[in-house]
């Protein structure tokens, strides 16, 4: 059965939040993640029949949400990703020298730090700390081994934790 | 719990924080219905069920099979009838010809002209 209108216009006002959080915690970029987020929804309008319940639903948005936002993130890089944890303490040092008169505090730190790791990094900290996800719910999503993900989250948090010490005062005095 | 672990829980807080959901751009639900609703829906393909898919294609070509067997056994079956048909039709002539030559025999009898064998 396909949604029909006043169907499809609740699922979207009740998972746009969550659908565009990912895609722009994952691409980075605002105009590349309502981009996708309207993919996302168009392709669930497409295949709508085939989505039986609302845990289903959301499920499948949070799944092809990650993918596509991934692939968008493929497609654009503007972001070289490959020594992205060879991190380059001074220029990220000068940067937050630099916007911290218009910093909006320590969560817009945060999330700028998260921009900076790697995609796969990325990907399982959005899932874990924003959709609060557990690391087997998150390694049966995207197809890992339960012990990949937790890899990419110790990984992850060792490599934002070092980052946020050096950059955000917050942190400076805290053990990395 | 020690300084080093309450630290990273601490972190970990900060972190959950920071990545809230944020708010879709404003209008966002509207231009995704405009958007639907000038994407053609894609063409709803018939898919059967695998197993049903499994055994269909041997139906397939079972009934092929049987449709040619069929044509065959239909031709044949024309070709006997219009063999029969000719012979019957051949049988009728020559009971017609001896009929005429009967006829003819017994006319020259009567006339006085002898036949021989």
């Amino acid at each position: 059965m396909a949604f029909a209108n006043d169907e499809f216009r609740r699922l979207i006002e009740t998972h746009q939040r969550m659908v565009f959080s990912i895609a722009l915690r994952v691409t980075g970029d605002y105009a590349t993640a309502e981009e996708v987020a309207q993919d996302v929804f168009l392709a669930l309008h497409r295949s709508g029949e085939k989505l039986a319940s609302e845990d289903h639903i959301r499920y499948w948005l949070r799944r092809v949400a990650v993918h596509r936002a991934t692939d968008a993130l493929r497609r654009r890089a503007t972001r070289p990703e490959s020594g992205a944890e060879e991190w380059d303490e001074d220029r990220d040092l000068r940067y937050f020298e630099e916007t911290a008169a218009s910093s909006t505090g320590v969560q817009a730190r945060l999330d700028e730090l998260l921009r900076g790791l790697p995609e796969p990094l990325r990907v399982a900290i959005v899932l874990r700390y924003q959709e609060e996800m557990l690391p087997e719910e998150i390694a049966a999503m995207l197809g890992q081994p339960i012990a990949t993900v937790k890899s990419h989250l110790q990984r992850a948090l060792k490599l934002l934790r070092r980052k946020a010490a050096v950059t955000m005062k917050e942190y400076v005095r805290e053990s990395v | 719990m020690n300084q080093s672990e309450e630290s990273a829980n601490k972190f970990e807080e900060e972190l959950a924080h920071a990545l809230r959901r944020v708010d879709a751009p404003e209008g966002f639900a509207g231009r995704v219905l405009a958007a639907a609703e000038t994407t053609p829906r894609r063409a709803k393909v018939l898919a059967m069920p695998r197993p049903v898919r499994a055994w269909a294609g041997g139906a397939v070509a079972a009934a092929l099979l049987a449709g040619v067997l069929v044509q065959r056994e239909v031709r044949a079956h024309e070709r006997r009838e219009q063999a029969a048909l000719a012979q019957q039709q051949f049988e009728a002539g020559l009971r017609i010809t001896d009929l005429a030559l009967d006829h003819t025999r017994q006319q020259l009898q009567r006339a006085g002209v002898e036949l021989g064998d």
